[in-house]
């Protein structure tokens, strides 16, 4: 497994909770966002997505609701919940804390 | 180049191909298929909205989706889960009419009858821990009652026999 892939795995739930911090999202819409924001950097299989939303609703980080949008067709918004909040501000501070001391450690490094 | 109807044909076949690596319960496969129909739907109309043709549409929103992946994934995620549900639904209900026929039995160990148990306080506990339990387990007052229902039906079973 790729380092860029080790880190999206162990940062995916944050990014999901970020996006959501701002306002329930179906699926796909998250999946746009997430893209749109990273600019493609945390791609990975979109169908991969729902399983994780899945366990962080029974984790209780995030409530779903489906909604219908037109005609007979549905779609399931999530929504993050109190508990979520909470662990978007620990999980950001963790990795903030863990960029700042990698950068301590890296800086006397040369890329070039 | 494809019609709509073809390329709705297309989502059908990829949701088909999920729906094969599936062994959830009927009501659960049906909630993670329409989920993934609306992503793929909403998907190849962005596609065709930007200007890609529809076929080619379908078969890239297949492959960033991951079809072949996500079922097992989804397998992966729910069936411990369901399995858990099944358990607790045998569970609750069962032991709590154990329960309540021990709680029929006086202690000389003749049957009270269920004159006898209406009066009984531990007869309304059980019965309303039981409804409690599994609204707390299961979040839905659907399940919650059909747990309860069959509990009853135990108890009728089991304090009349």
């Amino acid at each position: 497994m790729s380092i860029r892939d080790q880190i999206r795995k162990g940062s995916t739930t944050l990014l999901i909770l970020a996006v959501l911090s701002e306002e329930p999202m179906y699926g796909y819409q998250i999946s746009r966002e997430l893209a749109r924001r990273s600019g493609g950097y945390f791609d990975m299989k979109e169908g991969l997505l729902y399983p994780l939303l899945h366990r962080m609703k029974r984790e209780g980080l995030v409530s779903s609701q489906w909604q219908t949008v037109s005609g007979a067709r549905r779609r399931k918004y999530y929504a993050i919940t109190k508990a979520g909040l909470e662990a978007l501000q620990e999980q950001a501070q963790e990795w903030q804390m863990f960029m700042s001391q990698l950068q301590g450690v890296l800086a006397g490094v040369n890329l070039s | 180049m494809m019609s709509e109807q073809d390329s709705h044909l297309s989502i059908e076949s990829a949701l088909r191909q999920i729906a094969a690596g599936l062994r959830l319960s009927s009501q659960t496969e049906r909630e993670l298929l329409e989920e993934i129909r609306g992503h793929l739907e909403d998907a190849v109309d962005d596609a065709v909205r930007r200007g890609q043709d529809p076929d080619d549409a379908v078969r890239e929103v297949g492959e960033r989706f991951g079809v072949a992946v996500v079922a097992e994934a989804l397998q992966d995620e729910h069936a411990p889960w369901e399995s858990a549900d099944a358990i607790v639904a045998c569970i609750l209900p069962v032991a709590g009419a154990l329960i309540l026929r021990w709680l029929t039995f006086v202690p000389a160990g003749s049957a009270a009858g269920w004159g006898f148990l209406l009066l009984r306080p531990s007869l309304w506990v059980v019965s309303v821990l039981v409804l409690a339990a599994s609204l707390l387990y299961y979040h839905r007052w659907r399940y919650a009652l059909a747990v309860w229902g069959f509990f009853w039906a135990l108890s009728l079973i089991f304090v009349a026999f």
